[in-house]
């Protein structure tokens, strides 16, 4: 009898316990889940704060599918550690869990910058289910919230108080927002819609300090001096995995657990997937962590094929989101951040976004697209996306990628035509 | 083919779906709005059958893409309606199994007799193309019309589409009849494995003539065209007759003053293709074009796939959309929505058209010239014998 246990109730372990289940009958498969919530659309949180989702379309599977699946699922506990040695993760003095198989999926926690006030009550993270209703709860009794932080989360975030009857001050470190996932052009786009939406957006100006009036935090002291009076400060400055209960278990960790491309540790039955996990990359020779919810599923379904001892391997995909920011659909592909775009080697065609309203944008390396971005009108990303893995050569078709009606699906035509006929 | 490309579709977009609910909130039927993702998404995968709820709502989707639109995470929703219906396709409601039973070529005997009857009626519609009906040899030739079905269109569209062609003398070849059937229809049912064979048989025909381009006049023929393209391999420029309408345009000389005309985009031209300026582009030339709003319930469908099984709704469906129309007369693009529509617009005195057709009244006067002339010169020949 093998006990398969999974800690963690998101994406990676509840795929992974349903890959299991799938090849395995038998066995016991055990979900330690930290929330209290059972697994729900972590994405779908914004859409719950902005009022269009309710609570009870959050769930992402059917009420009693655990029930079916015979996957037992212990909810709101968390694992104080693991113990590789006598296969056991530890709960508290009373409660010790033996497993077989272990899967870590635990995902992230959001990172807060290590700044004065930070412990006060009215500052918030948005990650988990519980933050979406403190956050609810906190922003009727402040007029005026503070979002940390201008990525897509950020954005969101704001939007969706906004909606609430709140006002909302963006502060934003950087240059322009979104850096790293948006493209210059869509980043001014946004910046635009978010000043239609009388959302308060600083650039180049963050959190210095946080000040409080009977634990509760009263105003922002920002790095302009400027001071924000406020009873709700929310930080989406990002996320890092979450590890911190495995630190003397002789798992080796780095950012965050380091695993092979089978998703094993250095533990033969020990195994990570999703944010949590850092795989090795054979292309650059470094551990990268993938974090995202599609990836998350992929890692999870990997991991749970090796579980159940068939070989199976996970390799770091190309970087594909696809996301609505404002309503208005965004897709990146591959590597998009301004460090590759300023280097030589690589070329550079996007859309006037004076001009167009759909942008779009192209990075070409060796008459490769080795990235690309596509802001409102998104219908080739699927048909883009293939191409970049399959590394098609555009050189011909360099001058028409930008047309509005240039037809990718084309490309790859040409291509299968050329394989069938050598076929 | 269309089974292995699907699932493996298919099982990508239920990784990438967040669960946002986008996709039913766009969705033009009314029993979206209690349908659950997590419902939705387990039905797609799991082996046993779903709820009651799930296949009377798989039933009725009609895959017209409008929630691929709103998806954030770029996820096909149509397409995994549709692989929750292959499994359905045993179940299929009776009026559905009707309008497909003599399209095809591999049909039974009786089927085969009842498939002579049945288009025994609508001989006089295909005219004096009867003659490419599901025929077997071909020439070889740069341009082909693949009609299909339409050839029997009520439209006559079909016939003024090859007259504009003849006008301009071009070589070409026509690929229809029930046999040449685009197998889109069987598709959408969930029938994949017949959709493929049908699509056996036209790639046989479209090898056969070698077209450079390829002319279809409904979104089912395109569609099938371009999966014929994308996973049979078939080399050759895939135009709609707007498109290839458009290209020629600048030749052909258009007369006649301009109406007021409401346009009717096609779900699979205007919205899965992006196709939606290319009518209006060349309507612009013959007419003047009025919009009507596109929100949900008020949906683009003609209902296309859908009246066959359920007359109570697709009437529904149509008046609502009737009812927005302000001008005298509406054009279509694609055959399959006129043949849809008209008899709900003959209802509300509303005189539908499609592109093809105003072109060619656009032309008409210059083609029957033509044909006049050419007469002419048959008989003074004739004479001279």
């Amino acid at each position: 009898m093998t006990h398969y246990v999974i800690i963690g109730c998101g994406n990676a372990g509840v795929t992974a316990a349903e890959t299991i289940r799938k090849h395995d009958k038998k066995n016991k498969i055990t979900i330690v889940n930290g929330e209290n919530k059972p697994f729900y659309f972590r994405s779908g949180l914004v859409e719950f704060l902005k009022k269009e989702l309710e609570e009870e379309r959050l769930l992402a599977r059917p009420k009693k599918f655990f029930e079916l699946k015979r996957i037992d699922v212990l909810d709101g506990i968390k694992v104080q550690k693991v113990v590789p040695e006598t296969k056991q993760i530890i709960i508290d003095k009373d409660n010790i869990i033996k497993y077989d198989k272990l899967l870590i999926a635990t995902g992230a926690v959001p990172k807060i910058p290590e700044i004065k006030g930070t412990e006060l009550r009215g500052v918030k993270t948005c990650r988990t289910f519980i933050d979406a209703l403190d956050i609810m709860e906190l922003a009727k009794h402040s007029r005026h919230v503070v979002v940390v932080g201008g990525g897509i989360l950020g954005i969101e975030l704001a939007d969706a108080l906004t909606k609430r009857n709140n006002k909302v001050t963006i502060l934003e470190k950087e240059a322009k927002l979104g850096t790293g996932l948006m493209d210059p052009c869509t980043a001014i786009r946004v910046l635009e819609d978010l000043n239609r939406r009388r959302i308060d957006v600083r650039l180049r100006e963050t959190v210095k300090e946080l000040r409080g009036k009977e634990g509760h935090v009263s105003e922002v002291r920002t790095t302009k001096g400027k001071i924000i009076k406020t009873n709700l400060v929310i930080f989406c400055t990002g996320s890092s995995p979450n590890t911190s209960f495995l630190s003397g278990s002789g798992i080796h960790t780095d950012e965050g657990i380091i695993v092979d491309n089978n998703l094993r540790t250095n533990y033969s039955e020990i195994y990570a997937a999703g944010d949590v996990a850092q795989i090795n990359d054979p292309d650059s020779g470094n551990h990268i962590i993938r974090p995202g919810w599609y990836e998350s599923a992929n890692m999870g379904e990997t991991a749970a094929m090796n579980m159940i001892g068939e070989d199976s391997k996970y390799y770091p995909a190309i970087r594909y989101r696809s996301t609505a920011i404002l309503g208005v659909p965004y897709t990146c592909i591959g590597e998009i951040s301004p460090r590759v775009r300023s280097r030589k080697e690589y070329e550079v065609l996007h859309s006037n976004c004076k001009k167009t309203d759909d942008h779009k944008l192209f990075i070409i390396k060796n008459n490769r697209i080795v990235g690309a971005s596509f802001f409102k009108d998104r219908r080739c990303a699927l048909a883009v996306k293939e191409l970049v893995e399959k590394g098609t050569d555009v050189s011909g078709v360099k001058k028409q990628l930008l047309d509005p009606g240039f037809d990718f699906d084309y490309l790859l035509i040409k291509q299968r035509a050329e394989i069938r006929n050598e076929e | 083919m269309f089974k292995e490309n699907l699932e493996k579709e298919v099982s990508e977009f239920l990784k990438q779906c967040t669960g946002c609910g986008k996709c039913m909130k766009a969705c033009p039927l009314p029993e979206s709005d209690q349908m659950l993702i997590r419902s939705l998404n387990y039905a797609t995968y799991k082996k046993s059958l779903p709820t009651a709820k799930t296949i009377e709502f798989a039933q009725k989707c009609i895959q017209c893409g409008a929630c691929n639109i709103e998806c954030p995470a770029n996820c096909h929703r149509e397409k995994m309606m549709l692989w929750l219906k292959t499994r359905l396709s045993n179940s299929l409601p009776k009026g559905y199994k009707n309008a497909l039973k003599y399209k095809g070529s591999r049909l039974s005997f009786f089927q085969k007799i009842g498939r002579y009857f049945a288009l025994k009626k609508l001989e006089p519609v295909a005219g004096e193309l009867k003659k490419h009906v599901d025929k077997k040899d071909f020439k070889e030739t740069p341009l082909l019309f693949y009609l299909g079905d339409s050839i029997y269109s009520p439209s006559l569209a079909q016939h003024k589409l090859i007259a504009i062609a003849e006008y301009m003398n071009k070589d070409f070849e026509i690929l229809a009849g029930y046999k040449y059937s685009n197998g889109i229809q069987h598709y959408y049912a969930g029938l994949l494995d017949e959709a493929d064979k049908m699509h056996d048989v036209l790639y046989d025909a479209v090898l056969k003539v070698n077209p450079a381009t390829v002319v279809t006049i409904t979104g089912e023929d395109y569609e099938a065209m371009k999966h014929l393209q994308k996973h049979w391999g078939l080399n050759f420029i895939l135009k709609t007759a707007t498109e290839w309408l458009l290209d020629n345009v600048n030749k052909l000389n258009l007369k006649g003053e301009k109406q007021k005309v409401t346009f009717h985009d096609s779900c699979i031209l205007g919205r899965k293709e992006n196709k939606k300026a290319l009518p209006r582009e060349l309507l612009d030339k013959v007419c003047t074009i009025v919009d009507i709003p596109q929100d949900k319930g008020l949906c683009l469908c003609c209902g296309f796939l859908r009246g066959e099984h359920e007359p109570d709704s697709l009437q529904r469906m149509q008046t609502k959309k009737l009812e927005q129309v302000k001008t005298k007369n509406m054009s279509v693009e694609c055959i399959n929505c006129w043949n849809k529509l008209a008899p709900a617009a003959e209802q509300k005195n509303i005189k539908l058209t499609d592109v093809i057709s105003l072109v060619y009244s656009a032309l008409e006067e210059e083609i029957k010239e033509e044909q006049a002339k050419e007469a002419e010169q048959i008989r003074e020949e004739d004479m001279e014998e």
